[in-house]
């Protein structure tokens, strides 16, 4: 393993584990904050219990968040010392406002954490519902520093001299990628957060465990599964066409898509045969990648062939997370229609099939949504800043980070088991009460 | 507009020195704590801490997106050079954090509470060793240039691997303790505790003023001249001198057992010794004297759009941060334990 390869591995790695994080600090405050509201309103104290269940699990990922965090922040510069020197007075405007989002964050989480009967249940609540929006805002300003990256904007590049001038750092912001991802990266962080909650809580309750208080759970986060769920897909399509017009070899390499052609067709699955530029095994539909990506059934999608040799992402790693990411999102979509159905006629909902498919679908959202960055990350690959800085040139010049690289990977492995092992304690005695 | 942002570097140093130093010191103190009374400090601890260390440990990533954003280059240099004492620094806090949350929030209190101790305790007197040793590194300015064609050892090693930043790690661990017991002994309610506070000040204004005195020492024998531009520079001589006073007043505080104004007298002083280093140094990050070369931060600044963005964004933030800061700071802290 060479220092860059290291080096990418530990940030992947460290972004791996830290997103998880992030997204259940950006989405559990919700259903906190809503089962709060409930128990204002009906005094029913299952859902004070429900409350203070899930704050303790958003006090745990959120303290694991915050670390993790602290360690990336720095590691941006640790492994990519180039790279920030010359990005980060353009593209790091986003982190000084995701910098004073999480302050509030932390902040109001402080006082929703150790203010009951300290302080007013109006003010009380109120801190709740702030830390999720303070949550949300944080994880767009994260998102649009990265798709700078991938669509950088607000300066101009002399490859000659290698001068960054003109500097712009609000254009840098609000570039051309900033709203597509931003908007996918929520939508995905709800709808992972949000599956993995009610598959637990589904999962109890077909272990025949306190039924009606985790079918409170259920209703509680339910409703924000099935909006982010179906929204997603019409978000993956704004980004698919915008990816089409802005990143064509991202494109092409998520779709394995070698040869230039009008009408081309959407590969799904198969395994991409890079040496002979063909995909084995896979179901093509005729003409519709065309449509998906520019709304015409004839129009050109450029190939992998057409890109120079030292500028195509790697084809395999990128296929096979896109495939992984849509598979999941469409089985999620499903489910979340099979439900919206159940309500529309007024059946019951939570029939044991559905327990089971919610039971089934607890780690998929998560999986996808970490597909979804591998496809982001690895398919703007060599780039790190697209079209402007490789990644090789932005790597440290310190050797030896291939020891960093596996001391980090060991941190992260014990503390994903503790984390686990935590949860579980918390969520049996919960249970038992 | 640079100076608008230096001022909230200094003050978002101060503040993440002061109170994460406390914090950290709180997990050394743990180390040393004996068998008396050892769930009432633990707990005293932990009420003390839990409302606020996240929102502690935000002073530092300020401090890094401010080093990003405005002194790229400084962010720069100091990441390439000191990668090893801050990969170590930064291995701490991951420690110290999680084993913090995870003593607080497991469900379960059974053994593994002693386990979350044990790392919450000692990765505090790792994280703080760090820190100092990173801190003795910058005051030495021993840190050369990157493209010199010279040896790892050379480049990424000896330039905090040394006694002097050693001894300036132990300093720091001492400081903080010290700043803790003075935390610690204005926070507690019981006689009892504040007795075990009050030694524990004790020995660690005694430990500082020996570490204090042994790095000067060392360093007047062994020639090195990083501690010339403290005493050549009379602000920073001042600071010292205060904080010197300061904590002789202090030693009379904690003996006359006048606790309440312990907490700001343990702050001042910290603060005042930070101030002392920087206006020695001030504009440089490091300087070496030898070789009269260092890393200025004016130098090292963004382009002026950058900067005033940058501006900008913090004095939104501030707005938005205070109000509520405070808010939490006099919820938790107006009631003692």
């Amino acid at each position: 393993m060479d220092n860059l390869l290291a080096a990418r591995s530990q940030m992947a790695f460290s972004l791996i584990f830290h997103i998880i994080f992030a997204c259940v600090g950006m989405v559990m405050p919700f259903f906190m904050s809503l089962s709060y509201w409930k128990y204002i309103k009906t005094r029913d104290m299952d859902y004070l219990k429900l409350t203070k269940m899930w704050m303790k699990g958003v006090a745990i990922f959120f303290a694991v968040g915050a670390v993790s965090g602290t360690l990336l922040s720095f590691e941006l510069g640790l492994l990519w010392p180039e790279f920030m020197e010359k990005a980060g007075p353009i593209f790091g405007m986003p982190f000084s406002y995701e910098g004073a989002a999480f302050f509030l964050e932390a902040i109001a989480l402080g006082i929703f954490l150790y203010g009951f009967d300290k302080v007013p249940e109006k003010i009380h609540w109120l801190s709740s519902l702030f830390v999720g929006i303070m949550g949300v805002l944080s994880g767009i300003f994260i998102t649009s520093a990265n798709s700078w990256m991938n669509s950088p904007a607000g300066f101009d590049f002399s490859r000659e001299t290698g001068v960054y001038s003109n500097i712009e750092p609000i254009a840098a912001m609000f570039n051309d990628a900033w709203l597509s991802q931003a908007l996918h990266m929520t939508l995905a962080a709800f709808c992972a957060t949000s599956i993995a909650v009610i598959g637990i809580h589904s999962l109890l309750i077909l272990k025949g465990i306190n039924e009606s208080f985790n079918k409170k759970a259920i209703k509680v986060a339910l409703p924000f599964f099935l909006i982010a769920s179906v929204l997603q897909p019409l978000s993956g399509d704004f980004s698919a066409k915008d990816i089409a017009k802005r990143q064509p070899e991202k494109l092409a390499a998520l779709e394995a898509h070698f040869e230039t052609q009008e009408g081309a067709p959407l590969i799904i699955g198969g395994i991409p045969n890079v040496a002979e530029g063909k995909v084995d095994y896979a179901i093509k539909i005729p003409k519709l990648l065309s449509f998906l990506a520019f709304g015409d059934f004839n129009a050109e999608v450029k190939g992998l062939n057409d890109f120079p040799e030292d500028e195509r992402p790697p084809v395999l790693i990128t296929h096979f997370a896109f495939q992984i990411m849509v598979g999941i999102g469409t089985f999620l979509l499903l489910v979340s229609l099979f439900i919206i159905m159940k309500i529309v006629r007024k059946k019951e909902v939570l029939t044991l099939t559905t327990l089971r498919l919610l039971t089934l679908g607890t780690p998929l959202g998560f999986i996808a949504l970490e597909a979804g960055w591998i496809v982001t990350e690895v398919g703007r690959q060599p780039w790190i800043i697209y079209k402007v800085m490789k990644t090789a040139d932005a790597l440290t010049p310190v050797p030896g980070i291939q020891y960093s690289f596996v001391m980090f990977s060991i941190l992260y492995i014990i503390l994903s088991i503790l984390v686990t092992w935590l949860f579980y304690r918390q969520v049996k005695i919960y249970q038992e009460l | 507009m640079i100076n608008f942002i230096l001022l909230i570097l200094l003050v978002s140093l101060i503040l993440y020195i002061v109170l994460a130093g406390a914090d950290l010191g709180a997990g050394i103190l743990e180390i040393f704590k004996g068998r008396k009374l050892n769930d009432v400090q633990e707990k005293l601890i932990t009420r003390a801490m839990g409302p606020v260390w996240e929102a502690n440990h935000i002073w530092l990533i300020l401090v890094v997106v401010i080093l990003f954003v405005g002194f790229p280059k400084v962010f720069k240099n100091l990441s390439v050079v000191l990668h090893i004492p801050l990969t170590a620094f930064l291995v701490g806090i991951v420690f110290r954090g999680t084993s913090f949350t995870f003593r607080h929030y497991d469900a379960v209190k059974d053994q593994s509470q002693k386990y979350y101790s044990l790392f919450f305790s000692y990765s505090s007197l790792w994280t703080t060793m760090w820190m100092g040793i990173i801190t003795g590194a910058l005051i030495l300015g021993q840190i050369p240039e990157v493209s010199t064609g010279l040896s790892f050892a050379e480049l990424y090693i000896n330039p905090w691997l040394n006694y002097f930043c050693i001894l300036l790690g132990l300093f720091l661990c001492s400081l903080f303790s010290l700043v803790s017991s003075t935390f610690l002994l204005a926070e507690s309610g019981t006689y009892q505790t504040r007795e075990i506070f009050r030694k524990r000040a004790f020995y660690s204004t005694v430990l500082s003023v020996l570490i204090g005195a042994s790095i000067f020492i060392y360093s007047r024998f062994s020639e090195i001249h990083a501690l010339d531009l403290f005493f050549e520079n009379s602000t920073s001589m001042g600071f010292f001198i205060f904080s010197s006073l300061l904590l002789g007043l202090q030693w009379f505080v904690i003996k006359c057992k006048k606790d309440k104004f312990l907490k700001f007298i343990g702050a001042t002083q910290l603060t005042f010794i930070f101030l002392g280093w920087v206006s020695a140094q001030y504009p440089y990050v490091y300087f070496n004297k030898l070789t009269d070369r260092g890393l200025n931060i004016l130098n090292s600044a963004a382009p002026d759009a950058t900067i005033l963005q940058l501006g900008i964004a913090l004095i939104i933030g501030v707005i938005l941060i205070f109000p509520p800061y405070i808010y939490l700071m006099s919820i938790f802290k107006r009631s003692s334990f």
